[in-house]
């Protein structure tokens, strides 16, 4: 999971958000880097005080203290969550669960909510004093519902506490939040993970799922079927989401036995997140690792020489590696092209150059700066100009907002057959579709994908660019037995070269060209 | 009922329908009878003979908060933790009888299934074999208000828990060219109560589901009743009226698709 930063996005219902604890605690041990924080619910609450700098160790023990000092207060939440429990529950036990659900429907029917935010002001003051989103070391966006334009709204600036009210405020449970014009409620309750409408550069995305099982007995009274329909709803719109919209997806089972108000097992339910969150991960690493091995027994059958073997020399994206990599005998290269804040376009690997984004620079500053020393960074034009004839170009979009303008430039230069455009942005791949269809596309992926074939079809594209590491032999025959390519990435050290192209892969794109044509068998 | 008649009058043929409450009554009639005016003779001796309304707690009340009002509310509370429903289904199976007699889904001149709710596996459940009383009954059954249907080991409510404009059902019923039909309900100020507020949230849910439903359909129709309130069914000839006038607007369009679908 190293490597490219990812947009984390985060929720849960009631509660069970703070099990996200766990989580940020597992990825933060493996190193996962994160670039950004999208949260709803309590889970904005731990991403603030992460983001914070503060200790998460700490955060767990003032979550259960909270939680016992407001004992008294919080009367019922935990049995009014464990809905349908009633064919278990016996005499007093009975007599006190229809009494908090009459007191709850009763309190929601003469007022706003049931609580005030005298209950947890004195937490969120502990928690986040007087800090603003400017204190943050990780961006966050928290996720809310604006009950006058009935949208979800992220808060991205301004103070934390503030925002931090606006994310927990359940309805029903607390008082809406009167927020400059807004009047904002926690989005849980409409969609428990904050992951529609997130910014087009956020990929890739990864998603924690907190599943909810919804415990087996039949609903006995009327409050109980409404609360059953709202939960099984809940948990499709999720669902559907996360499968159109996540990169990769912590999918958390184990936290389907907690109910939104189990608070007095949070412990356990951080402890569990986290033990479930590092079993995932080491399994991703794991099979990454054991598929490098089982490449070996494969090496040297069937070896394909249809690869490519695109190519990205040091320092990457500049003339002198694209003409080093003609010499080399490379079949094409890749480069990533941006848009620059005049709309003219580069080609440049990361997204900002000395910590400013290349999309708010002008063109002529970039020119200025010089990699390795040396090196200028090319524009699109010279890069055509230089491969023309001589090289397949792989093209990844990164951000690009004016596709006709980079079109019309790459028409006018290249042969359709000579391109491939890529990227990780399914939505640029569908558009190129309709504005390009002579030109062939790939959409890349740095995570497992459930459906690959789902996924390619959805975007429209005809080449699968998948990370190296999540590669099967049988997702390579899957994608070719239905004609569409199959084209590596991070794939670089001689093994795994030698395996890619055992699996006949279509082109494999390296850091080390040199190992991919001495493995290669020599063409007829 | 309006937009059944502005499709036949404009001579577009209905293979084959599936409704999910309201609409599976309408679909229901049209599919057993196929003939819009012996439908609103029946719909008007039903409306004039049943009492069809209801007493929806969770509905925002202009009436403000009298004390009787307060009184009530609190008694439905108690109501509302011990028992599975406000009213019981005496008005509705009576109307569902006048409709369709003793008929069966296999007695249909037109194939028909509706889609309900089992709180039992939790998935939503398309009927189509046995009494069409039975069946419609199961997908009219509003949560919260009336009691849920038993049938079999099902324990059937109201399809639009998942499914209110029932395209996929449809769909997999072998449909081709799916029509979908949205009514539109009244856009209220947000709340001035708890359960108001989370009933408010379950809304934009439901915005949500339908969207989903909508976009799998190949052509669809809005009727939009902004000042209609859906548990008065004394005003349903405006409503027809409605519907039949959005809908003959749209026919022109909705032909042109055919066509392109055809050729």
């Amino acid at each position: 999971m190293r490597g490219e930063p990812v947009t984390l996005v985060m929720g849960g219902l009631g509660v069970k958000g703070v099990a996200s604890i766990g989580v940020l605690q597992s990825l933060h041990d493996h190193g996962v880097p994160i670039k950004r924080m999208v949260v709803a619910g309590a889970a904005a609450l731990v991403a603030g005080q992460y983001a914070l700098g503060r200790r998460l160790d700490g955060l767990t023990d003032a979550f259960v203290h909270f939680f016992e000092e407001n004992r008294r207060v919080l009367w019922g939440l935990e049995s009014l969550s464990g809905l349908f429990n009633s064919a278990r529950r016996r005499g007093l036990e009975s007599f006190s669960y229809f009494l908090h659900e009459r007191l709850f429907c009763r309190a929601n029917m003469s007022r706003i909510s049931v609580l005030g935010w005298d209950v947890v002001e004195p937490l969120l003051d502990r928690f986040f004093e007087e800090t603003t989103f400017r204190d943050l070391d990780i961006p966050i966006s928290v996720s809310t519902v604006d009950l006058k334009t009935r949208k979800l709204y992220f808060i991205e600036e301004g103070s934390l506490k503030q925002a931090m009210k606006a994310a927990i405020a359940f309805p029903g449970l607390f008082p809406p939040v009167e927020y400059g014009e807004r009047l904002l409620v926690s989005s849980t309750l409409c969609c428990e993970l904050p992951i529609e409408a997130l910014a087009r550069d956020a990929a890739p995305v990864v998603a924690v799922n907190f599943p909810s099982v919804v415990p087996r007995e039949r609903p006995r009274s009327l409050l109980e079927i409404i609360a059953l329909t709202t939960e099984v709803r809940s948990n499709f719109i999720k669902e559907a989401l996360l499968q159109e919209k996540a990169d990769h997806v912590f999918r958390l089972e184990g936290m389907g036995r907690y109910r939104w108000g189990s608070y007095r097992r949070i412990a356990a339910m951080v402890e569990q997140a986290r033990r479930e969150t590092d079993r995932q991960l080491e399994q991703m690493s794991e099979f990454r690792r054991r598929n490098r091995l089982t490449k070996g027994a494969h090496d040297g059958e069937g070896a394909g020489h249809r690869a490519p073997g695109f190519t990205r020399s040091f320092p990457d994206n500049t003339i002198e590696a694209f003409n080093a990599a003609v010499k080399l005998g490379a079949d094409g290269i890749e480069c990533d092209v941006h848009e620059t804040a005049d709309s003219r376009f580069v080609i440049f690997h990361d997204n900002d150059i000395e910590g400013r984004s290349i999309s708010e620079m002008p063109l002529a500053e970039i020119q200025q700066a010089k990699l390795a020393g040396k090196y200028r960074i090319p524009t699109l034009e010279e890069t055509l100009e230089t491969c023309r004839g001589r090289l397949l170009l792989n093209i990844e979009l990164k951000l690009v907002y004016s596709l006709d303008r980079f079109l019309d430039i790459v028409r006018g230069l290249m042969k359709p057959e000579e391109l491939l455009f890529s990227s990780f942005y399914g939505t640029l791949i569908n558009e190129l579709a309709d504005l390009a269809p002579e030109i062939k596309r790939g959409i890349l992926t740095g995570f497992p994908v459930k459906d690959p074939l789902k996924l390619v079809s959805m975007v429209r594209a005809q080449v699968m660019v998948p990370r190296f590491g999540f590669v099967t032999m049988a997702l390579v025959d899957k994608m070719q037995s239905r004609k569409l390519g199959l084209i590596v990435w991070d794939c670089n050290t001689a093994e795994e070269i030698r395996t890619a192209l055992a699996w006949n892969v279509d082109g494999i794109i390296t850091d080390n060209p040199d190992t991919v044509l001495q493995e290669r068998p020599k063409e007829k | 009922m309006g937009v059944i008649r502005a499709l036949t009058d404009a001579g577009i043929p209905i293979d084959i329908i599936n409704g999910t409450s309201a609409g599976a009554i309408m679909g229901g009639g049209y599919a057993l009878y196929r003939d819009v005016d012996t439908m609103a003779v029946k719909i008007r001796d039903i409306v004039q003979g049943v009492k069809l309304g209801y007493f929806n707690i969770f509905r925002h009340s202009e009436q403000g908060q009298s004390f009787m009002r307060k009184w009530l509310q609190g008694a439905v509370c108690d109501v509302a933790s011990l028992r599975t429903s406000v009213q019981s289904h005496a008005h509705n199976l009576k109307a569902l009888r006048m409709l369709f007699d003793d008929h069966e889904f296999a007695d249909t001149k037109i194939p028909f299934s509706c889609a309900a709710f089992d709180l039992v596996s939790r998935k939503t459940v398309v009927i189509k074999r046995g009494k069409l009383v039975d069946g419609v009954l199961a997908s009219v059954t509003l949560p919260g208000i009336f009691p849920p249907v038993r049938r079999g080991k099902q324990l059937l409510i109201d399809g639009y828990v998942l499914a209110n404009i029932p395209v996929r059902e449809l769909r997999a019923e072998g449909a081709d060219f799916v029509i979908s039909v949205e009514l539109g309900t009244t856009e209220r100020d947000p709340y001035s109560n708890g359960i108001e507020l989370l009933s408010y949230v379950e809304g934009m849910k439901n915005r949500r589901l339908e969207r989903w439903e909508i976009e799998q359909s190949d052509f669809h129709i809005r009727v939009n009743f902004a000042h209609y309130d859906g548990a008065r069914f004394d005003n349903y000839v405006v409503a027809m009226e409605l519907g039949y006038e959005v809908a003959r607007r749209m026919v022109p369009r909705l032909k042109r698709r055919l066509e392109q679908r055809a050729g």
